[in-house]
């Protein structure tokens, strides 16, 4: 067990290394960010000068060894555009993407576990494919026009709730509910698949032959066993909320740090960027890490196969 | 399975009960609180390290400039300078207010105003241009400041009309990283608290030189998406809207929380040639063929289409408010598609290649639209396009100094609220600036003599002579002035700003 | 008798309605289809022809509409209608021509790295995780930023950050086959390695990667409509639907077409091609064959 935990944490090592090389290579070869701060007045001679200043001028593999060993220490350079530690201005707007991504997570398990075991319950029968159409449905919009839309109906159509904004409880609603609609469909599917597989199983003919109610065999044995692969989805969704998270945060003007990544990436502002990819790596191996260990122990074939 | 979907719906109604009971507050309540939507946030509370229009907006409310443009008359007067005068061409001498003190207490005197400006001509600073005309600053007294300049330079004080006044103990004692978050000004408002993403609350002061302003409260918030802003402004959630797309004008006007208030601009919007041939080789460095493309495009059914009617024409590139604008240059070659054709053919226009033809969002309105418009007359007479939209300014910049901006280039110039063709001609047209696609040694010293002279008949012909230049020679296509379109909610008194500089410090809310 | 289990007549019934999503989501990918294919024919106007006088026309129903535009004319007057049918053709086409590409690199990689194991399979797997843990946007910004929005542009972007999922997928499912009792016995008869690959190991992973791939086929078409939000989608004056949503998504609260309409289409499109990938899967997969 200890040396498969070991070896994950090399590999998360590994990722997070990767992520930072490329999004450095990506951010240099392709952007000068000298040129976002100054006026178009500015001529040559002062391009030239503050490039010199932000060491841009150096070349590029120096650039990177000073980077890599101010990442290590947690320093990533003081953001271009704001002055101040790119790293402090990332961990002051993750919490609200962190919240924002819960939420909408919260809000798609609790809708989409109990509608994908009714669809396997009750399967091929009207409850399960409308809870199938229901489900698409998520998965056909495009996450900006729904936002939008939500924002029509309920802020300015029916004024019950905020149109933008954080704060309050009411403020977290829309945002929520866009993001858990686009995390549904693969939940509910996933949910369902599985309950449909281990409904069929032996063990649970047993249970229900040994005179155990349905109830009691839905949830002590199947329901447990299903969302085994749920929970690895998880992880592994946790990466595609970034996308969600962008257009969300974009739209409901929460602010987070996933808007704040984008804003910097059209603004140069390296050292932001690099602050940020790097920490939501971390974040996303960890949370992969983290279920990939829970099913090792769980289940003693995927650690040895 | 019953209860299954029995406790469903019941967490269901429970939650919809919760929203019934707990009705949404706007966020712009009670009187006395008056809220902005910014289109960014701030990017920091230093009011000389930023490039960016909302930065000013804010700096505005929370510093004072030494002078400042009367919003009725379009007059330059004092501010926190009181008078001035030229002691000879090259050295300006100020005087300053007596009696005004930064927030924290510190007094506002020469010793400000000379640190201020060195600390603005440091190279690393982005407004370095707003006063590199400046050679040495020296105190004659506590307020008394002279400015000496290397040339006469004309356009001196619409400089200093955007150049905020600091407190030089209080910003070297705390030091720069310190004044990224805070902030210390003579300004009519102060910093309540700035949270980033969220919004920036600023207090009125009571005591403000120039009398208490009339709104207690002033709240920004920043919003990206459009839709989103106007959606606020429906709701009451937002007061006013800086940039209205002129084809959502009418929604605003029915919606009868808000109205449309409406102002030409000191913005210009034109297209310009790469006529030198500076990003490679182009066709449009052909005379003819720039003529014909302004034969081509029918400027005022764009007016009147896509910029609904909101539009000034423009002549000679500048704008009617700018000092040296003439309108005998307006439109120099009127819409004739027949025209444009025969031209094209007298100069073995190759039809078979596509033009490139590039704009950029941020500033321009219906930027897409009208760039679009624009294609589609190229198309109509036989020049194929290839469009590109920048969205990211920074990129857009950088291109055009890099000199890769060709074929061509829909531009837009605020010139920074100076109204001098000096700040949109030197940068468009002196060869050897960043954004110069079309240069000639006459326009070259035409231009540098129109800086370094304080004479305005001088100067009104030279500039006449630049735009008479570059209208023969179809250097550009001008387009028109752009209004500000502001969304306002009923209840607050203030109108759309000449200058793009949004001022509700002057703002009154009704009753 | 278990639960969901049918006898006679119902039983064929019930077969029929369990294929019914699965058609439906057929038909409507059809008619799309053929939509895209049938454009110049159905297109009433020339989709870049700008009549700008008639700009943000509403369509026929409404009071200020004009006849000729029959779901009303965009903001240069470009017909929405004739713009939405060849938009079919550029969602499709991108749509399709990525899920092409990354279905592709990712097969490959995946079975190279699920049968071969060792260093290949190492490296591939780190690739995988690296590729899933990494911000799209960023890539398709950075990409885009150098060199310059285009249809070209934008699947090869596309393309390629859409395979690590295939890889994952494949990869694991050659382990699993690889296990099995028919991959060793034809191993130990003899076969070479590419040969055990080809004729054993690629049918059975079949099912499982047409299932994949009608998924990811959607969600390519809405990834395009990300990008458009972002700016960085195909260019005017091509028209494609993310372009046209992203572009008409200002104007959701008055001119409300704008959106909707293209809107509408992604939605009738992508929903079509999950009911059938739904009904794909529910036939393929041999768990749920039989009830």
């Amino acid at each position: 067990m200890k040396s498969y935990i070991l070896y994950r944490l090399f590999q998360a090592l590994i990722v997070v290394w990767g992520i930072s090389l490329i999004t450095f290579s990506l951010l240099h070869l392709f952007r000068d960010p000298a040129l976002i701060l100054l006026p178009p007045e500015a001529t040559k001679e002062d391009v030239a000068l503050l490039r010199k200043e932000m060491g841009l001028d150096r070349p590029l593999i120096v650039q990177y060894f000073k980077f890599l060993s101010g990442m290590v220490r947690g320093d990533f350079g003081k953001s271009f555009v704001a002055q101040r530690p790119a790293l402090s201005l990332v961990l002051e707007r993750m919490p609200m993407t962190l919240w924002l991504a819960a939420s909408g997570l919260l809000l798609a398990i609790i809708v989409s576990i109990p509608l994908g075991v009714l669809a396997a319950v009750r399967r091929n029968q009207i409850h399960d494919h409308s809870a199938s159409v229901l489900a698409v449905l998520g998965q056909a919009m495009p996450l900006f026009w729904l936002d939008i839309m939500l924002i029509i109906i309920f802020a300015v159509k029916l004024r019950l709730l905020p149109a933008s904004g954080a704060g309050s409880f009411k403020h977290i609603i829309l945002p929520a509910a866009g993001i858990a609609v686009s995390l549904l469909p693969i939940l509910m599917r996933l949910t369902r698949s599985r309950m449909i597989e281990i409904l069929s199983q032996d063990y649970i003919r047993t249970a229900r032959a040994k005179g155990l109610g349905e109830r009691a065999v839905l949830f002590r044995h199947a329901l447990r066993n299903a969302l085994i692969p749920v929970i690895t989805i998880l992880g592994f969704q946790f990466g595609m909320l970034l996308g969600g998270a962008v257009i969300t945060e974009t739209i409901f003007a929460w602010p987070g740090v996933a808007s704040l990544v984008v804003e910097s990436i059209f603004n140069s502002d390296f050292p932001v960027v690099q602050a940020a990819v790097a920490l939501f790596a971390i974040l996303i191996v960890l949370a992969n890490l983290l279920t990939d260990i829970t099913i090792a122990w769980l289940d003693p074939k995927v650690r040895f196969g | 399975m019953k209860t299954f979907r029995k406790s469903f719906i019941w967490g269901f109604f429970i939650l919809l009960a919760g929203i019934f009971i707990f009705p949404a507050q706007p966020y712009a309540g009670p009187k006395g609180k008056l809220v902005n939507a910014l289109s960014t946030d701030i990017s920091t509370l230093d009011t000389q390290f930023h490039n960016i229009r909302v930065n000013y907006i804010v700096g505005w409310h929370l510093y004072d400039n030494l002078v400042y443009r009367d919003q009725k008359t379009m007059q330059i007067g004092p501010h926190l300078a009181e008078s001035w005068r030229l002691i000879d061409d090259n050295t300006w001498e100020f005087k300053l207010r007596k009696g005004v003190k930064f927030d924290n207490g510190e007094p506002f005197n020469a010793e400000s105003v000379k640190f201020t400006i060195e600390r603005g001509l440091d190279p690393k600073c982005p407004q370095r241009p707003t006063v590199s005309w400046i050679k040495e600053v020296k105190v004659i007294d506590d307020h008394t400041v002279r400015l000496i300049t290397d040339k006469p330079y004309p356009v001196a004080l619409e400089r200093l009309s955007n150049f905020q006044m600091l407190p030089a103990k209080w910003l070297k004692e705390k030091g720069t990283e310190y004044f990224t978050t805070h902030a210390n000004g003579t300004g009519p408002y102060r910093l309540k608290e700035w949270k980033r993403g969220v919004h920036i609350i600023l207090e009125a002061k009571e005591d403000y030189w120039k009398g208490a302003p009339a709104i207690k409260t002033i709240i920004f918030r920043p919003i990206k998406e459009i839709a989103t802003q106007i959606s606020e402004l429906l709701t009451g959630g937002i007061d006013i809207v800086r940039d209205i797309p002129p084809d959502q004008i009418p929604l605003i006007e029915n919606s009868g929380i808000a109205r449309i208030s409406k102002a030409p601009t000191l913005r210009v919007v034109y297209l310009l040639f790469d006529a030198d041939g500076r990003a490679a080789k182009s066709p449009v460095q052909n005379v003819k063929v720039r003529q014909a493309i302004s034969h081509a495009i029918d400027v005022d059914t764009i007016m009147k289409t896509v910029m609904t009617g909101n539009a000034t024409r423009t002549a000679g590139v500048l704008n009617p408010q700018h000092f040296g604008y003439d309108k005998s240059l307006e439109n120099p070659y009127p819409y004739n598609p027949e025209k444009a054709k025969q031209l094209l053919k007298e100069a073995n226009f190759p039809f078979d290649q596509p033009l490139r033809l590039v704009t950029y969002t941020g500033s321009i309105q219906n930027p897409r639209a009208l760039v679009e418009a624009v294609a589609g007359y190229f198309n109509k007479v036989g020049i194929k396009t290839n469009v590109n939209v920048y969205t990211d300014i920074g990129m857009w910049d950088r291109l055009g100094r890099e000199g890769k901006q060709n074929d061509c280039a829909i531009h837009s110039w605020g010139s920074g609220g100076v109204y001098d063709a000096d700040a949109l001609y030197y940068n468009y047209f002196r060869n050897g600036q960043a954004f110069c696609y079309g240069s000639s040694p006459e326009m070259d010293k035409w231009l540098d003599d129109a800086r370094s002279t304080m004479n305005t008949e001088t100067r009104k012909k030279l500039y006449h002579n630049t735009g008479k230049y570059i209208n023969d020679q179809a250097l550009a296509v001008s387009f028109w002035a752009q209004h500000a379109i502001l969304g306002i909610n009923k209840r607050v008194i203030y109108e759309a700003p000449p200058d793009e500089f949004l001022r509700t410090f002057e703002a009154k809310l009704k009753d | 008798m278990l639960r969901g289990e049918r006898k006679g007549f119902k039983k064929i019934l019930h077969r029929m309605g369990q294929a019914r999503i699965g058609m439906a989501g057929l038909g409507m990918v059809s008619f799309v289809v053929a939509v895209a294919l049938l454009a110049p024919l159905l297109s009433p106007e020339n989709p870049l022809e700008q009549d700008l006088i008639a700009r943000l026309k509403p369509p026929i129903w409404e009071e200020k509409a004009d006849p000729r535009y029959k779901l009303g004319t965009d903001p240069v007057g470009r017909d929405i209608l004739s713009r939405l049918i060849y938009g079919a053709r550029v969602s499709l086409s991108v749509g399709f021509l990525t899920m092409s590409f990354s279905a592709l690199v990712g097969i490959i990689l995946g079975v190279l790295a699920g049968y071969y194991r060792g260093i290949s399979d190492s490296i591939i797997s780190n690739c995988v995780n690296i590729m899933m843990s990494f911000p799209y946007i960023l890539l398709a910004i950075s990409v885009m930023a150098a060199t310059g929005p285009g249809y070209k542009n934008l699947v090869m972007v596309l393309g390629l950050t859409g395979w690590p999922i295939y890889t994952r997928l494949v990869r694991a499912e050659v382990i699993e086959l690889k296990s099995r009792d028919f991959v060793t016995a034809a191993k130990a008869l003899g076969g070479r390695n590419s040969g055990v690959i080809l004729k054993h190991i690629l049918p059975n992973l079949a099912s499982s990667i047409i299932v994949l791939a009608t998924f990811e086929l959607a969600r390519m078409i809405i990834r395009e409509s990300f990008l458009s939000f972002l700016g960085l989608g195909i260019p005017p004056p091509m028209a494609s639907w993310g372009g046209m949503l992203a572009e008409g998504r200002s104007y959701m609260l008055g001119l409300w077409w704008l959106a909707a309409i293209p809107g509408s289409a992604i939605f009738f499109t992508t929903l079509g091609i999950n009911l059938m990938g739904d009904g794909i899967r529910d036939w393929l997969d041999p768990h749920t064959r039989n009830r």
